[in-house]
């Protein structure tokens, strides 16, 4: 009984030594957001955002940038600029500079990938422009919200213009072999921040971006969708009217063949007429139909321009190589990067308009 | 002479002569001697005043002798002259003190008589309450009967509530110094005789000096006396402990004390209130369910506050990161001492207001708690989020219908929040598995504490967590092992539905 | 034949589910995905199902061994080998469980270290583990049999939130079905095998079940839901990381708990790990009472004396594993002892318990005819 109760007490009193690695929310300095940039003379330039809670409630956001030689101390050297210890767990938004994206993210990935503290939904997303600008035109906005960019993004995400992507995603698609990473491409100026497209990469350096509207047809090509917005114009009866398409729900399939060297892309949507020109009449099942095909025409070609680019460029964001290795057997990488830009990938879209709004 | 401080004056067999008895009774100023006529020295009464119903005593007993005088001889004369029937003739001078201090009175001839006469004169009105409205195990709806500090009042109540030729009681005496009356009720045919002959051997083994109320009893008897958890369920309701007679369990009244204690019950016992079976069982059941989330919440709040706030910051939603900081902007504690204050003072608020006379104890506690709680926010000593848990807290730890069940919440939640400061939310697993193993550990009256959750059986299980309906509660719970099984048989009654049929 | 245990220590049949699904869930099913897929890629749950199969032979094996004369292993050396090469095999044994012990304690801790503590040194947690330990295995076998109960039963929830990393699921990945050569699926049938380990207890702790014979069935449900748990964590990981991204990810079963989000609960996996703790401790608790048991048995021990000592063993030994790379031979080397275990000992063992049992009756027979 005396050994028992000993060993019981020793255990009680051993945690007392453990509260050194303690982390009191009040006395860190939690980053919700961090920039990278490559500068002129090759130097990295790190900055970081984070939430000041002076007066209120409301947060202050505000940063801090550093320059360093090595993406990898990035963080200890803001430390030396703080007053209260940074902790990157709460980061929410990783942005990268479009100089530093164009020379190399394999550092920042390498480091980001096995830190245990941040978690997988963090956003990340490329700049036109400085990531350190970027991140102070947040502070300056009339709502005080250091997650501005994060929140933006997620938002589109939701509304599906955007695909799908967060820190899972982002490297899925640099480690896997079958597909390239693409990432959200914002802009703005003036303190304006913009969600402008899409920015693809080739394995960690940026080779192109796409715009809004051929963001939307690439999420449908990639993986279907269930809304978002295409806007459009088109010709009846000699007139030119813009039309906005609302896209209810759109089914993807692909299919491979081998022999041929060629993959066909299937992608059925089921429409919402948003917005058409006065002079049209939606009643009129031969004029709705007129539109379907023009719109469809549109969509089909601007489709297979995106995935002829991609090609060129040698990219694969889409994941062509991914589908075709799960339908061969003993799959090669190295023959299928080779017949990859001669391949004949075609996209075929079909649009079904259902509805037209309430009114007429 | 000094042999009852050595404690050991149950075991002796002191032989006292009936006049030795008297003489030594002789030192306490309520003892009287009083011979009935004038001459001292014949039809001695020794009896002590303060039990003994005076006005019986003259009218009965007195009466009778006076106008008998003549007749009686001898001590069984009496028996034929006085309206007592308990009357017993002994010369056994440890019975008669026995019997004095219960009340009876002594009657010799003549003084110096070897033997006397025993008759009950006992008063048994006065000092105690007759009626106990059990405002600490309310309930709305139900019976509000319970029991008082009368012994053989107790009884009475409870022969008159349950109805049945199968109620035992069984009697014994605990005590050295003063012997108190223990009844131990249980239902032949039903109970377990382990159960009954189990608490018997450990009464008989018990050596204490006064059992003053069946809390002491009840720790007194326990398997184990260095847990916080009660191992016995007491009540001072009378449908409680009928309810679990019916289950197969034990009942035990101390006299002096209305508070009887019921054994061998289970953890899942003590939260259970009679008023869940007043009310329909899905309002029966959503309530149980309730009251074990409130209890779960009042151990775990305050201990994952710290937990979260000291090692885990990453787990805080990001719309709730603004309050949280700047409402611990300014105070200068680290959460765990944060906690520990209010804590602290939530406490010393109850026990004020436990002792202080009902209409300033009301106003005291809430002039306390508010005024408190906003001066201490104002002041950056606490911070308002952490105010409203640890209130919330202390709420939900009344939700127990036991009263001694929530002083084991108030005192576990102590563990947790250390726990939680020094290691985080392992610690808080660390403190889950330190409590499962000290209550499977547990046993009450060598049945196993956790009873139907670890030892599994799913039956009982589902009579525990919810409270199920009529036609299912027909068993009884097994881990009591009674000897009958079934309570009634609920397909019986159906035979009544064919005829409303037209 | 009087019993070897006396009836109020032994627990009820029902039990050896959970001790022997507690034991075999542990630490092995945070990171194995990343050793299967590395030889089998997709067609890792083809392996999964070969190797619970193996697994449920071997079981059946077991209980064709044990029986009322001879109720735990030790008994079966005896009955074999006679008895000084029984207590080299007893001894062998005790090593082996050892070691299984030694290697979720220093793994666990590992965790904790790398995830959520990196600045607490081994040691501490180490004396947590342990006194815990010392709590539980002091209170008896019907301690032990109850904490695999509730380490069971209490994270069921988690089950639940496998829903969050099928949002992100390719299911792409888990094609072509059968790509890979029947070797590749051997070899990770291999890794399997260890992680199926929670059995050998059995062979110790078998007096110690009421109607031990009836049990059978459970143990094999047991096996059965371990084989469950693990092809759901399996096919999740497959398709929610693709294949390269999973030689880069050591404890993919955490780094999928990463993406869960629930409204008011950000980062599930400090809640996972800390939960994880529960899962573990019937791991350590049932080895080292199988040391205990198996010293006081063979050796004639008197546990109150062995505990101390096999607890300071134990510390010194997750001192002394103190590198990822010492930590992964620790794991290599008990899964290659728990191969060899498997495949041919307990079989081996069992057939000549077989074989020794009808020589015997034959002479019996002989004896009275």
């Amino acid at each position: 009984m005396k050994k028992r109760s000993l060993l019981v007490l020793l255990m009680f009193s051993i945690p007392f030594l453990s509260s050194c690695s303690s982390f009191v929310i009040d006395d860190v300095l939690v980053v919700q957001g961090i920039g990278l940039d490559y500068t002129k003379d090759g130097k990295i330039r790190g900055t970081a955002l984070f939430p000041l809670f002076r007066e209120s409630t409301t947060e202050e956001p505000s940063t801090i940038s550093v320059t360093t030689d090595n993406t990898y101390n990035i963080l200890q050297k803001i430390n030396e600029k703080s007053a209260l210890r940074l902790v990157e767990g709460q980061t929410r938004i990783l942005l990268f500079g479009k100089a530093y994206a164009k020379h190399n993210i394999e550092e920042i990935i390498h480091s980001f990938s096995r830190s245990p503290s941040l978690g997988r939904r963090v956003h990340v997303a490329v700049v036109d422009g400085k990531a350190e600008t970027m991140l102070q035109a947040v502070t300056k906005k009339d709502v005080k919200e250091s997650l501005y960019i994060t929140d933006l993004i997620e938002q589109n995400i939701h509304t599906e213009n955007l695909p799908y992507t967060n820190l899972h995603v982002f490297f899925s698609n640099y480690y896997g072999k079958g597909r390239d990473v693409f990432l959200p491409y914002l802009g703005g100026e003036k303190n304006e921040i913009k969600l402008k497209g899409l920015a693809i990469f080739d394995k960690e350096r940026l080779v192109t971006t796409l715009n809004m509207k051929e963001t939307f047809l690439f999420k449908l090509i990639r993986s279907g969708s269930k809304n978002g917005l295409y806007h459009t114009f088109i010709k009846a009866e000699g007139k030119k009217g813009a039309v906005v398409l609302r896209n209810l729900y759109a089914r993807q399939s692909m299919t491979y063949s081998k022999k041929n060297n060629s993959i066909k892309v299937d992608v059925h949507i089921n429409g919402l007429l948003k917005e058409y020109p006065a002079w049209v009449n939606a009643k009129d099942r031969k004029q709705v139909h007129d539109i379907e095909s023009q719109i469809k025409d549109e969509l089909t070609k601007n489709g297979n321009r995106i995935v002829q680019d991609m090609q060129k460029l040698q990219v694969d964001p889409i994941g062509f190589e991914d589908f075709a290795r799960s339908k061969t057997r003993h799959f090669d990488w190295k023959e299928f990067h080779n017949r990859y830009p001669d391949m004949d990938i075609k996209v075929n879209i079909d649009v079904k308009l259902t509805q037209t709004g309430i009114g007429e | 002479m000094f042999s009852w401080l050595r404690g050991s004056s149950k075991k002796e067999e002191i032989k006292l002569s009936v006049p030795e008895a008297l003489e030594i009774l002789h030192s306490s100023s309520d003892f009287l001697p009083v011979s009935i006529g004038d001459d001292e020295n014949i039809f001695v009464m020794s009896y002590y005043k303060s039990l003994i119903d005076a006005q019986d005593l003259q009218e009965q007993f007195i009466c009778s002798v006076k106008r008998a005088r003549d007749d009686i001889k001898t001590l069984e004369d009496l028996k034929t002259y006085i309206p007592y029937e308990d009357v017993t003739i002994t010369s056994d001078g440890k019975k008669v003190m026995d019997n004095l201090l219960e009340g009876y009175i002594a009657f010799q001839i003549y003084k110096e008589q070897k033997e006397c006469a025993l008759i009950k004169v006992l008063n048994i009105e006065g000092g105690f309450r007759t009626e106990n409205d059990t405002e600490n195990e309310f309930s709305v709806t139900g019976p509000k009967l319970g029991f008082v500090e009368d012994l053989d009042m107790n009884l009475y109540m409870l022969r008159k509530t349950f109805v049945t030729e199968k109620l035992s009681f069984k009697e014994v005496s605990l005590g050295n110094l003063s012997k108190s009356r223990i009844v131990i009720v249980y239902v032949e045919g039903i109970t377990n005789e382990k159960h009954i002959e189990n608490v018997t051997e450990r009464i008989n083994n018990i050596d204490f000096d006064v059992v003053f109320d069946g809390s002491l009893l009840d720790q007194l008897l326990s398997d184990n006396q260095n847990t916080p958890f009660p191992l016995f369920l007491g009540t001072e309701r009378i449908d409680r402990a009928i309810q679990t007679l019916i289950n197969g369990q034990l009942v035990i009244f101390t006299s002096g004390s209305p508070y009887a204690i019921t054994g061998p019950s289970s953890l899942f016992d003590f939260f259970i209130s009679p008023e869940d079976y007043y009310l329909p069982w899905i309002i029966g059941s959503f309530l149980r369910v309730t009251r074990f989330f409130a209890v779960a919440f009042s151990i775990f709040a305050t201990s994952m506050y710290v937990a979260v706030l000291t090692f885990h910051y990453e787990m805080i939603p990001k719309d709730l990161l603004g309050p949280l900081v700047y409402s611990r902007a300014n105070v200068p504690f680290p959460p765990v001492l944060e906690v520990l204050f209010l804590e602290i003072t939530i406490e010393l608020l109850r026990e004020a207001g436990a002792r202080l006379p009902t209409k300033i104890g009301q106003t005291l506690g809430i002039v306390g708690g508010i005024v408190i709680g906003q001066a201490s926010v104002e002041a950056s000593l606490t911070s308002s989020v952490l105010l409203i848990i640890v209130a919330l807290a202390a709420l939900a730890s009344f939700t127990t219908p036991t009263s001694r069940m929530s002083n084991t919440i108030r005192l576990l939640r102590f563990p947790f929040i250390i726990l939680a400061a020094f290691l985080g939310g392992l610690g808080i697993v660390i403190g889950i598995v330190f409590l499962l193993v000290h209550l499977m550990r547990l046993q009450s009256l060598t049945s196993p504490y956790l009873a139907p959750l670890y030892p599994f059986r799913s039956k009982d299980m589902w009579g525990f967590l919810f409270r199920p309906p009529y036609n299912f509660s027909t068993a009884r719970p097994a881990y009591l092992r009674p000897l009958s099984k079934w309570r009634y048989n609920p397909k019986r009654g159906n035979k009544t539905k064919e005829i409303d049929k037209e | 034949m009087s019993k070897l245990v006396d009836e109020k220590f032994q627990v009820s049949p029902f039990l050896v589910f959970f001790l022997i699904h507690g034991f075999q869930i542990g630490v092995g099913i945070l990171a194995f995905q990343r050793l299967v897929a590395k030889y089998a890629e997709q067609d890792s749950w083809i392996s999964l199902c070969l190797a619970s199969f193996a697994i449920h032979i071997v079981i059946w094996f077991c209980y064709k061994m044990l029986s009322e004369e001879q109720p735990d292993i030790i008994a079966v050396h005896q009955f074999l080998f006679g008895k000084w090469l029984s207590k080299l095999l007893d001894f062998a044994f005790l090593v082996y469980i050892f070691l299984i012990c030694l290697t979720i304690f220093r793994t666990y801790i590992e965790v904790l270290q790398l995830w959520m503590f990196p600045l607490l040194p081994t040691w501490v947690l180490s004396l947590v583990i342990i006194a815990i330990t010392y709590y539980i295995l002091t209170s008896g076998f019907r301690i032990v049999a109850g904490i695999a109960f509730f380490s069971v039963i209490l994270p069921f929830f988690l089950w639940v939130m496998l829903i969050f990393p099928l949002q992100f699921a390719n299911y792409r990945n888990l094609l072509p079905v059968w790509d890979h050569s029947v070797q590749d699926i051997l070899m990770a049938s291999k890794v399997f095998m260890f992680e199926f380990s929670g059995f050998e207890p059995l062979l110790i702790f078998y007096p110690f079940i009421k109607k031990a014979h009836k049990s059978q069935k459970f143990a094999h449900g047991a096996n059965a839901l371990s084989f469950f748990t693990y092809l759901i964590i399996l096919l999740v990981s497959l398709v929610y990381f693709n294949k390269d991204e999973l030689q880069h990810t050591i404890y993919p079963t955490l780094s999928m708990a990463k993406i869960i989000e629930i409204p008011f609960i950000q980062r599930f996996e400090y809640i996972v790990i800390s939960l994880w703790f529960l899962v573990i401790i019937p791991g350590i608790s049932i080895s080292t009472w199988c040391c205990a048991r198996l010293c006081k048995r063979s050796f004639s021990l008197r546990p109150s004396r062995f505990l101390p000592f096999l607890f300071a063993c134990l510390f010194a030994g997750a001192l002394f594993f103190d590198t990822r790379y010492e930590i992964n031979s620790l794991g290599k080397y008990s899964s290659f002892v728990g191969l060899f275990l498997f495949i041919l000992y307990i079989p081996l063992l069992s057939i000549l318990t077989m074989i020794k049992r009808k020589w015997h009756r034959m002479k019996k027979k002989q004896k009275e005819a």
